[in-house]
């Protein structure tokens, strides 16, 4: 007997738009966190993911994403990187595919429920992040590819530019944090387009 | 007579001192401001004073000690005078200045300092007693009898020195901040700053130019000055259009860059919205700027500085280059017959732009000698009788200024009537954002200005707040200081074709104060601070009783310490001292300038973070859920949690908690506890790693085993406990407590990167990852038989008390169960992802219905902990040590561990030190109070006899009792022994016996059962 | 203040929390009381350059060795901590 528990959205609000800049819950997806293991361990996991997803897990502040697109890795630090899948595209899940890939050399630990993607596009989303995260978001400094592990208000956020037309961020928030940088985030549409 | 006056409000339709021009206002349009109930009209592009001038008003406040009638003495941010409540209600904001605050239809301002009116202040008579209001009153005066202190004079003092009122209510208004980067920062749009941003911003550079005004061109909009044969406002439009169409510059208006910060950090303040009635909807009324630049250009223009004589704050007596600025910029004339008087040539330009529109001069007085400066000829050129080496002794008027008395070289005194005294000292460069790091300036005695010497890395300054006065200078050395910015930067600039300006002259002799040798002036009161009213004979007190210091000169007489952080007063001050105390000014002394500039609200530090969103608020899993049953919330760090779950009938808190604590010891409850720390530890050294951090063995904890662990900080002291799970090999899972996760995360990493990065091993948090709800009570493994999916063993054998596991629940839901207990009772911990832990919640209602569940909130938990003798945060409170919780045998002696050396000191080993130990009061009745002194039975309560405290207090349903645990001095070896606590604060003693920490189930069979 | 994270930029302090003394080590096992009490307890106090720990708690999470001059707040180096303490073991063990 299958009683599936029903999966609740980590933001209760509808999208928000101020002007044509909307503000979105990203649909919930797979997340999973690569921890490098010491010495030749990490030289080893690029190998391998190299390997199996055609891609160099990037060694400075960038997404990557696979060869077949089905995954991005997020870099999370100098020694972790964060896998992210929509839901159902990679089969059989991503915490499998990752562990049968790479689960040797490095700690693969699920973050689905840790992070919230909040989605923020449209022609004022550089304002209005600029409102919030103090990191320099000129397109020439910081453009779609790019991250930002930073603070978002008073909320630490992993940041990246995911589309330059229109500007679209995301923002991977804790979860528990979720409503507030939404309401947070909400705040500064409306003060940046007045 | 006045409420009348007041109410019926006629309006002053004409505006009888607007003169011809006035290139900043929109003269087709009429705008309407209340000043004091009074109605009055203006033009959009005018200040609040520019409008009130253009009516003949000049009386606009009073003075902070002495209640004297005051004007506007200046025409920009300097303005110690006019400061008025503007605006109404919650958006009533105090001492704003008059002068830059930008008219729009509808204002509304009040003078302020002053009862029952503006013309008749009944502490007016407070000048009569000024002898006993000298420099350092306050010191000297209202010492005696002490009690008066706080109930007479303080209060007198408030009421009669003051500025205005802040608004009684909220401020309704938005406030935001925000962070902006650029390579240049070029702060004012003068001359100089206008031709640094085309400088730089053409080479590519990104440039932010800030300017605080309305309108950008600085003083090129206040003076009758041409630039290629044009108007230099026409010029300064057009470089404002030329730098708008750069892509990579941007102009931030009514934005004043009000502090300079380590690092290229710069702090700037928009005002969004003031310059409306109220803003918009969603729109902030100022937004805190944190401008980050490589390289910052300073092109703040310099402060007119008044002149020191008897009567200088009359109204009416203004600056000469504020006088230009509003028959330039606004059209209006401040006065219909005027006297000039100047040391320096640039004020002789105010005599030319008066007479020219069409105001007569009376005459021209210049303190420097005849021959010197072109004062002969503009007097000549304007026809106006000309005084060389004269001075003005004495103003005429008490409201306002009715004529002067002038002296001239030869000692022979003349009164001139006029309505206007124009006078100038000088120019001093605004060079506070280049002292905010502590760089002294040095005094240029040619200049009789200070200016910058080392400069903060990465700034330059240019135009007049370099001393560089002249137009065309200024214009040149913006566009070089521009050009080199960019430069820096790595960008290829060129200096941008400038225009032509004519030849001026701002030949200057130094001018302080000006009758510093006449006995006779002495008596009169010559202001140097306007807004704190210290006058010349306050400096000169202070210098008499030893305050030669400029720091010690501040701080006795407050010289400085106004609103207005003595902008127009500081140069003037230092002089006076210098003449005093017969050094040269520039070993007298600089006192050093501190962020903000200018007045910053509190609402534009705290931007969109006030009231419930102050801070960030967490959110469990369940809150929605708890929401809907009703829960009372409280706030754990950043954490909501539900504290209790009232029902309907139940009359208080305890009430609630009462029942709840009895349905975990006799049914089953659920709680919440997603909150506690939880750090996934992989890696081939992660049983080392738990080692070395936790004070306890960890290699043998087998795979699916929790353990308790307590940890220490290096100085010996406990620091954070939890539980961890081993839940593979070289697989951890730790939980902290609420309120150390982050810290013990970023311990974690210091101990690993830092002090063994040859351990081989990875943390990352999943407090946010997992729902996790513990369940407790004797039938609680009935209930999650229900959830947790049949394949699973729930026995006591299969599972049993500390044992984790990996399960699934609920038909294949992914899920860690931790047999765990804090209440004491058959206890589980179920964690599942976040997103079901809502759905968890409802379904633990649902399957526990028939066992009597209910959920409990963290005062039910707190309760439970304490009938167990569990220690918290306040038993974890940074002074205990393992020993002193009772788990001094848990430390290892075979392994090295964070703490270790420390602990084993004698005086924290000492069984002195206050154990922990249970309280229970000889009557149950007796309320325990957390924070009691322990003391001997009989004991006087004194800190002689003090021997510990209460550090948790709770009534318990189970034993019907109020209980505590304590701190008590050799605390194990007392239990039976009888101590008082004393609680000094109620007055209180309560009789308690010590008894073991553990209240219930001492044996701990219920967790095993 | 701004620091130079080595693999995130150039970051607000608010980014950061400070330790402190970067100088002091960890004493051995078997060190005596007075290592320890200096290692806990006595710091330093320079006027000018000094070595701080500071981590980027908001950020990478990394532990940084900071050169700050104490009298100016010019960073003048900024190391990942981990790698000063790996080229140390290194040195040490050669």
């Amino acid at each position: 007997m299958v009683e599936s528990l029903f999966a609740q959205p980590p933001v209760s609000a509808a999208p928000v738009r101020a002007g044509d800049t909307v503000l979105v819950l990203a649909p919930m997806g797979e997340a999973v966190s690569l921890g490098a293991f010491a010495g030749a361990g990490r030289a080893a996991l690029v190998v391998r993911v190299r390997e199996t997803f055609g891609v160099d897990l990037p060694e400075q502040p960038r997404a990557v994403p696979s060869a077949d697109g089905q995954v991005v890795f997020v870099w999370c630090g100098p020694t972790q990187w964060l896998a992210l899948a929509a839901g159902d595209a990679v089969e059989g899940g991503l915490m499998a595919r990752l562990r049968a890939a790479c689960g040797d050399l490095c700690a693969l630990t699920s973050q689905s429920d840790s992070r919230t993607t909040l989605r923020l596009f449209g022609p004022q989303a550089r304002e209005v992040a600029g409102r919030l995260v103090p990191v320099d978001l000129h397109d020439a400094v910081f453009g779609p590819g790019h991250v930002a592990l930073t603070l978002a208000g008073h909320i630490p956020v992993i940041l990246r530019q995911v589309a330059r037309n229109p500007v679209t961020y995301e923002f991977l928030v804790f979860r528990s944090f979720a409503e507030s940088l939404f309401h947070d985030l909400h705040v500064a549409m409306n003060g940046a387009l007045s | 007579m006045m409420d009348a006056r007041m109410t019926s409000a006629p309006v002053a339709g004409a505006q009888p001192r607007r003169v011809a021009g006035g290139n900043g206002i929109d003269a087709g349009r009429t705008i309407r401001f209340t000043f004091d109930g009074r109605q009055y009209t203006g033009h959009p592009g005018d200040t609040l004073a520019s409008a009130l001038l253009a009516h003949g008003v000049r009386l606009a406040g009073r003075s902070f000690k002495y209640h004297r009638p005051r004007g506007i003495l200046s025409a920009g941010p300097e303005e110690p005078n006019a400061l008025v409540e503007l605006r109404t209600g919650p958006r009533r904001e105090p001492n704003t200045r008059a002068t830059v605050a930008e008219l729009y239809d509808g204002l509304s301002a009040a003078s302020q300092n002053r009862w029952p009116s503006l013309a008749f202040d009944a502490l007016g008579l407070n000048s009569l007693f000024s002898s006993v209001l000298g420099a350092g009153f306050y010191y000297k005066t209202f010492m005696w009898p002490a009690a008066f202190w706080e109930k007479l004079y303080e209060p007198m003092i408030r009421r009669a020195a003051g500025l205005g009122r802040a608004a009684d209510e909220a401020d309704p208004d938005q406030y935001e901040k925000a962070t902006a980067f650029c390579d240049v920062l070029v702060v004012g749009s003068g001359p100089a700053g206008l031709a640094a941003a085309l400088a730089a911003g053409r080479s590519g550079a990104r440039v932010i130019l800030c300017e605080e005004d309305s309108l950008t061109g600085g003083r090129l909009r206040a003076e009758r000055r041409q630039l290629d044969g044009e108007p230099a406002w026409r010029w300064a439009e057009q470089a404002r259009k030329a730098l708008e169409a750069l892509p990579e510059v941007r102009i931030m208006e009514r934005t004043c860059v009000f502090g300079t910060y380590d690092g290229g950090t710069y702090g700037a303040l928009e005002r969004v919205a003031d310059h409306q009635s109220q803003p918009a909807k969603g729109q902030p009324r100022q937004r805190l700027w944190r401008v980050v630049a490589r390289q910052c250009v300073v092109a703040a223009g310099a402060l007119e500085r008044p002149i020191v004589f008897p009567g200088n704050d009359t109204p009416g007596v203004m600056l000469a280059g504020a006088v230009r600025t509003y028959l330039n910029r606004f059209g209006v004339a401040p006065g219909r017959r005027a006297v000039v008087y100047t040391c320096n040539d640039d004020g002789l330009r105010t005599a030319l732009d008066l007479a020219r529109a069409g105001v007569a001069v009376a005459a021209i007085v210049d303190s420097r000698p005849e021959g010197e400066g072109q004062g002969a000829q503009v007097a000549q050129a304007c026809g106006v009788p000309f005084v060389p080496g004269g001075a003005v002794t004495a103003v005429q008027g008490r409201m306002a200024v009715s004529g002067v008395s002038v002296r001239d070289a030869q000692g022979r005194e003349q009164r001139i009537a006029c309505d206007l005294l124009a006078m100038s000292g000088g120019w001093s460069p605004n060079i506070a954002l280049t002292t905010h790091q502590g760089m002294r300036p040095v005094y240029d005695e040619t200049l009789c200005a200070f200016l910058p010497a080392a400069l903060p890395p990465g700034m330059v300054v240019a135009g007049a707040a370099a001393g560089v006065f002249t137009t065309a200078e200024a214009l040149r050395d913006g566009a070089q200081a521009g050009a080199r910015a960019a430069q820096a930067c790595g960008f290829a600039a060129e200096q941008p074709a400038l225009p032509e300006a004519e030849p001026e002259s701002c030949a200057i002799a130094p001018l302080f104060h000006a009758l510093a040798d006449v006995p006779s002036a002495r008596w009169a009161k010559a202001f140097v601070d306007f807004q704190n009213d210290v006058t010349a004979k306050d400096v000169a007190l202070a210098a008499r009783e030893g305050f030669v210091s400029v720091e010690h000169l501040k701080r006795y007489t407050t010289l400085g310490m106004a609103t207005d952080q003595g902008k127009t007063s500081n140069v003037n001050a230092i002089a006076l001292l210098a003449e005093i105390t017969q050094r040269p000014i520039g070993q007298t002394g600089t006192t050093l300038i501190r962020p903000p500039t200018q007045p910053v609200a509190i609402g534009a530090l705290a931007g969109a973070h006030r009231g419930r969103h102050f801070k960030p608020a967490r959110l469990t899993p369940t809150h929605q859920w708890a929401e809907s049953q009703g829960a009372v919330f409280t706030a754990n760090g950043l954490w909501q949690r539900a504290q209790w779950y009232p029902r309907p009938g139940e009359m208080d808190w305890l009430q609630t908690v009462n029942r709840e604590v009895r349905t975990v010891r006799q049914a089953v409850g659920f709680c919440d506890v997603t909150t506690l720390g939880k750090i996934d530890i992989q890696g081939p050294d992660a049983a080392e790693f738990l080692e070395r951090v936790y004070v306890n063995a960890w290699k043998k904890l087998p795979v699916g085993r929790a353990r308790y662990g307590l940890m220490l900080r290096e100085d010996g002291f406990a620091y954070d406990d939890g539980t961890t799970a081993r839940l593979g090999e070289t697989h951890y899972v730790m939980t902290t407590t609420t309120a150390n996760a982050g810290g013990v995360m970023a311990h974690l990493e210091f101990c690993h990167q830092w002090l063994w990065p040859e351990l081989d091993v990875q943390f990352i948090s999943v407090t946010d990852e997992w729902a996790q709800i513990a369940v407790a009570g004797p039938q609680a493994r009935n209930v999650l038989r229900h959830v947790v999916d049949p394949v699973f063993d729930l026995s006591n054998e299969a599972f049993p008390y500390m044992a984790a596991g990996e399960v699934t629940v609920c038909g294949g839901v992914q899920a860690r169960l931790f047999r765990l207990s804090f209440s004491g009772e058959l206890a589980y911990e179920l964690a599942v992802p976040a997103r079901y832990g809502d759905a968890l919640a409802r379904r633990l209602m649902e399957v526990g219905a028939p066992y009597g569940i209910a959920p409990y909130g963290t005062e039910a938990l707190g309760v439970m902990r304490i009938e167990k003798g569990h220690p918290a945060g306040p038993e974890l409170n940074g002074q205990t040590t393992a020993h002193d919780l009772g788990m001094g045998r848990m430390l290892s002696t075979r392994k090295d561990f964070i703490g270790r050396h420390m602990a084993q000191r004698e005086a924290l080993t000492d069984p002195a030190r206050p154990t922990l130990v249970g309280l229970q009061p000889l009557n149950p009745a007796d309320q325990v109070v957390a924070g009691a002194h322990l003391l001997p039975d009989g004991a006087a309560a004194t800190a002689a006899s003090d021997q510990g405290w209460v550090s948790s207090a709770a009534f318990s349903p189970t034993l019907g009792s109020w209980i505590g645990l304590g701190l008590l001095s050799n605390g194990p070896a007392r239990h039976g022994e009888i101590v008082a606590l004393h609680n000094p604060l109620a007055g209180t003693v309560v009789r308690a016996r010590v008894v073991s920490p553990v209240f219930v189930d001492p044996e701990g069979a219920r967790v095993h059962g | 203040m701004r620091l130079t994270c080595p693999f995130c930029g150039s970051r607000g302090v608010e980014e950061f929390t400070y330790r402190g003394d970067a100088t002091v080590r960890r004493p051995a096992g078997d060190a005596g009381a007075a290592a320890w009490v200096d290692y806990v307890y006595l710091r330093d106090n320079p006027a000018g350059p000094h070595q701080e720990l500071w981590y980027h708690g908001a950020g990478c999470r990394s532990w940084l060795v900071v050169t700050r001059d104490t009298r100016t707040h010019l960073i003048s180096d900024v190391r990942a901590a981990r790698a000063v303490a790996q080229a140390e073991r290194e040195e040490g063990a050669v």
